[in-house]
């Protein structure tokens, strides 16, 4: 009975493959069957967006299934192109990819939830964007020769639809390879930094073609040169930056580009089918005069030429964070807490470079200089006081509240022991952790982040602990502070100023108006009666 | 000039053209009164049916839906206090309080009336004085918009309820909130804890529905007693002579629309509050907001209705979307083979009298399918309430799903209802909180980026605009900080008389 029990089972578990088989091979061959979906990883409306919606209208004609565009927008586009990364590799779930999620993204980002070699397979390269180089109506120059002229030995503005855009990695290659003294001026969205630029508010921007062409044609800014290896049709006059007869940009070639790809692991059949019906598709008139308007070319092609081009970006902009971020890996856990380089490590001579601005070109952009190793210290110094006078009024929690460890009187104490600790952490990080890279790319923050977020966060749930006595004064702080942090991050005398008026304040504040609400019985009266 | 007009006028009477606008308004009033499907979405969805749609009809589409949408997010604010749109946050303040009361049809009515009186003054304003507000908005660069921004969260002290110290730190936690996320200028990641689903900051959607709708519900359901329901069969309609009071009201709303629409970036949301703010503020009986005075809803929904037609100021004008909507609309002219702009006033000013003459059709109709609405929609208040609020709490759920499909999203949306209802519970009113989390990126972006551009402090005193900002801010602040401490003391001397 057993043996025939096994078998039995044995051939369910065979037939069962045996199924799943020939459905294997099925799907190919009569794909699609159902809906098929197209994530893009931008909200409805956008360009990625009336890309797809273009393309899956061609497909549902084309093959009789309806194809749907699903917006699944936030973080830079990351957001999206990691949930497409897990979707079932059946072909039925695509990606509209774009430089974003495949060029800029695993360049810029430590912390992404996708891989975009390994996570994805290429279908087809459907359109580029050249960035066009313009400035306002108002500028004086007429050619990149005499913009260069202009803007020696002074500080330049460029303005980007946001940091990490392929507008903004335009701007940074030119920079790098100018030598220009210029400053990135972010805002959210061409639609932000268009106006920006008509108005003289920004002097130069490396726009995407399509969304400065109004702006363009209406002669409100002027079109220096475009920023592809070929000139764009729409524009035949305007040279590229190669031509512009500057050495320094010869060979400059940034564009923006879209395509379609499907998770890792879809059956190589379905990805010929998709790939031969979006050829079809986007060689269609509808779709030509599409791309005609929006100044996109049309490019097309099969998937290794796809891959081929995907496989050649990521290297363009950062060569070497992909090496460093092999390294992180196997970093330890605590490391990683604290970061992978230190001021101690600055000391033994391995100079880390920046991990959060972008380089142009795989160039170094930080270095950690002695100023910052000294304000460091000085960091660390006062936090480990600071944990020092605050712990133990975190250890000396009275017997009474001890007993009671979820009433609201306990609250305070360990509010009161967190920022202790946090001290302490503090004094960790500005002493080994790896700060945050300064804009100018000279030298670095030493108490990055944990120590402002992890401090606000405390203060203001402090605060509302510590309701409704120390109304009025905290909240007030906490804005100041807040505005002091945001000027506090643009020069690093500023900084010294927000630490130095921001820590004696909250001590004060902690101690005046805080401590002064009745405790049942405090060690934080003992601490102020010292 | 009268030869284009009866350009336009031919090409835009067309019955496909009144079809469109029809339906376009219907759309938007439906989908903008469910919340978490906001006008820009239906606009956005709505975009592909345009490609086969001669231009003229296509954009009159979705101009429609823009405008129903922005009106049909009042409904749901007024009856369940889920705001529809984000524009409709402010309406819920007073328009809630009425239903409760049984003025549900009242509010509704008043929030229409307001919608298209100042829908109208938007179009008059964009037909005639385009081209001057736009080079006028043109002048704001970011020290401008810096003190402009200051000058609106000044609002924060008309709408902090009985306390302005909590008022204030409310609208302190939402600029703090509205800094998680990837930053702006350095693209560090700021409070996110390495959460993947932060990095992109907070959902505005979730946030608004947890804060507004979800406090309801538990109210609901901690409280032993509910609350009998209050049927609004009854007759309360609009009287003239309350029509009468709120007309400033709503003239004054429609203007502050108007001039935040036509700056490019501030948006629909900010302009309610800050005609809210004015309306409190010039009212004599000021305590009575908040706790359902139809001067609210006037004020509110004239100010965001007031930035519909203004938005489109920036963009026939100059080529320059103003917000998400009118970029997408830009989109549409743009597939189409039109550039907006200067030069669309030159080769194809007939169309831009069609589009004129649609947008004021648009406003009609807007009001016909409004009244039409209103009648069914005020029925939901005689749902019972054990009924309606488990409803209530689905929308909620599926709203806050909807915006990016994601399940994060709702749990955003479910622990800002527990902060909201905790925060009711001691007495801090959360309107601040929103005005500073959609104010606060505006208030830093621009700080920060008046200081790459210039290097130096004089830069927030460069122009006459960043003086008379400077003004009104420190003007708004002394009337409005006086007003409200001799209330309070008003408050006091009278307690102690008791």
């Amino acid at each position: 009975m057993k043996t025939f029990g096994r078998l039995l089972a044995a051939a369910t578990v065979f037939a069962t493959g045996l199924g799943l088989a020939s459905q294997a091979s099925a799907q190919a061959d009569d794909y699609p069957t159902k809906r098929v979906t197209i994530i893009v990883p931008y909200s409805a409306g956008g360009a990625t967006d009336v890309l797809a919606r273009q393309v899956a209208q061609g497909l549902t004609e084309k093959w009789g299934e309806t194809v749907t565009v699903e917006n699944r927008p936030g973080a830079g586009a990351t957001l999206g192109t990691a949930q497409a990364a897990r979707a079932r590799p059946d072909g039925y779930t695509l990606f509209m990819g774009q430089v974003s999620s495949h060029g800029i993204a695993p360049a810029v980002y430590a912390n992404l939830q996708y891989k975009a070699k390994e996570d994805f397979e290429p279908i087809v390269w459907i359109t580029e964007i050249p960035n066009v180089m313009v400035v306002p109506e108002a500028s004086q120059a007429n050619s990149v020769q005499e913009f260069m002229e202009q803007a020696k030995g002074k500080n330049v503005s460029f303005g980007s639809s946001g940091t990490g855009s392929s507008i903004h990695l335009s701007g940074e290659m030119f920079k790098a390879r100018t030598g220009l003294d210029m400053t990135h001026v972010p805002y959210r969205g061409s639609g932000e930094a268009v106006p920006a630029l008509v108005s003289g508010n920004i002097d130069v921007m490396f726009d995407n073609l399509p969304s400065a062409m109004p702006q363009i044609k209406a002669g409100t800014i002027k079109a220096l040169a475009v920023t592809s290896a070929e000139r764009d049709p729409s524009l035949p006059d305007v040279p590229t930056l190669g031509e512009s007869g500057i050495a320094e940009l010869e060979g400059f070639e940034a564009k923006s580009w879209f395509g379609l790809l499907a998770p890792a692991g879809t059956d190589a059949a379905i990805v010929e089918k998709v790939n031969a019906s979006v050829n079809e598709v986007i060689s269609g008139e509808t779709f030509q005069s599409y791309a005609m308007n929006n100044g996109a070319t049309v490019v097309g092609g099969s998937p290794e030429k796809f891959e081929e081009f995907i496989d050649a970006e990521p290297r363009q902009v950062g060569k070497g964070r992909r090496r460093r971020r092999r390294a992180r890996r196997v970093t330890s856990f605590a490391r990683r807490c604290l970061g992978s380089a230190s001021a101690l490590s600055y000391v033994r001579g391995d100079i880390p470079m920046s991990d959060t601005s972008v380089e142009a070109g795989g160039a170094p952009v930080a270095r950690r200089s002695m100023r910052d190793v000294v304000f460091g210290l000085a960091t660390a110094a006062v936090s480990l006081v600071f944990a020092l006078v605050v712990i133990p009024a975190f250890i000396s929690v009275p017997a009474s509240v001890k007993a009671a460890p979820l009433s609201p009187a306990f609250l305070p104490y360990v509010l009161t022991g967190l920022i202790g600790l946090l001290g302490l952490v503090c004094a960790a990080q500005a002493l080994f952790g790896q700060g945050v890279p300064k804009e100018d790319g000279e030298g670095f923050d030493p108490a990055s982040g944990w120590f402002w977020k992890a401090l606000l966060v405390l203060v203001i749930l402090a605060a509302f602990c510590w309701l409704p006595e120390s109304f009025g004064t905290l909240p007030v702080a906490i804005f100041a502070m807040a505005v002091l942090l945001v000027i506090g991050g643009e020069r690093s005398w500023m900084r010294g100023v927000a630490v130095a008026i921001l820590v004696p304040l909250f001590v004060w504040l902690f101690f005046t108006q805080v401590a002064q609400v009745p405790l049942p019985e405090g060690p934080l009266e003992e601490l102020i009666a010292l | 000039m009268m030869e284009n007009i009866g350009l336009g006028l031919s090409l835009f009477f067309t019955l496909q053209n009144f079809v469109a606008i029809g339906i376009g308004v219907m759309i938007g009033v439906v989908i903008g009164s469910i919340p978490g499907l906001t006008a820009t979405m239906a606009v956005a969805l709505a975009l592909p049916f345009t490609f086969s749609l001669p231009p003229v009809t296509g954009i009159l589409l979705l101009v429609g839906i823009y405008k129903g949408g922005i009106f049909g997010g009042s409904i749901s604010a007024i009856l369940i206090r889920a705001p529809g749109t984000p524009a409709a946050a402010c309406t819920t303040l007073d328009g809630y309080p009425m239903a409760r009361r049984g003025e549900a049809g009242k509010a509704l009515q008043m929030a229409l009336y307001a919608s298209c009186i100042a829908d109208v003054i938007s179009n008059l304003a964009l037909i005639f004085l385009a081209g001057t507000i736009a080079s006028f908005a043109l002048e704001f660069g970011p020290p401008e918009y810096f003190w402009l921004i200051a000058f609106s969260l000044t609002i924060v002290i008309s709408i902090s309820g009985s306390s302005l110290t909590k008022g204030i730190i409310s609208g302190l936690l939402g600029v703090l909130l509205s800094t998680v996320g990837l930053d702006l200028v350095y693209g560090t990641q700021r409070l996110t804890f390495d959460n993947f689903n932060l990095m992109g900051g907070i959902s505005y959607i979730p946030l608004l529905i947890g804060l507004f709708a979800i406090p309801e519900v538990i109210e609901f359901y901690v409280q032993r007693a509910s609350p009998l329901n209050v049927s609004s069969s009854d007759k309360s309609r609009v009287s003239w002579a309350e029509f009468k009071r709120c007309l400033p009201t709503i003239v004054r709303g429609s203007f502050i629309g108007v001039a935040l629409g036509s700056v490019p970036g501030i948006g629909a949301t900010a302009a309610s509050f800050l005609s809210y703010g004015e309306a409190r503020r010039n009212s004599k009986t000021p305590e009575t907001f908040g706790r359902g005075e139809i001067k609210g809803v006037a004020a509110a929904e004239s100010g965001n209705n007031g930035v519909a037609g203004a938005t489109l100021i920036p963009l026939l004008a100059l080529g320059i979307p103003g917000d998400v909507v009118t970029a997408v609309i830009l989109g549409a002219f743009m597939l189409q083979g039109l550039t907006p702009g200067p030069l669309m006033f030159q080769d194809n000013i007939d169309l831009i009298y069609a589009l004129f003459c649609g947008m004021i059709v648009a406003s009609i109709f807007l009001f016909g399918s409004g009244l039409f609405a209103i009648r069914y929609f005020a029925r939901i208040t005689d749902v019972p309430r054990h009924i309606l609020i488990p409803l209530v709490l689905m929308f909620c759920v599926f709203g806050s799903y909807a915006v990016q499909n994601q399940m994060f999203d709702v749990l955003i949306m479910l622990c800002f209802g527990i902060l909201g209802f905790l925060m009711a519970r001691i007495g801090m009113s959360t309107p601040p909180l929103l005005i500073g989390f959609i104010l606060g990126p505006l208030f830093e972006d621009n700080l920060r980026r008046s200081y790459l551009i210039a290097n130096d402090a004089s830069v927030f005193v460069r122009s006459p605009i960043c003086w008379f900002f400077i003004a009104a801010t420190a003007l708004s602040l002394f009337i409005g900080l006086r007003k409200e401490f001799q209330s309070a003391r008003a408050a006091r001397e009278r307690a102690a008389a008791a």
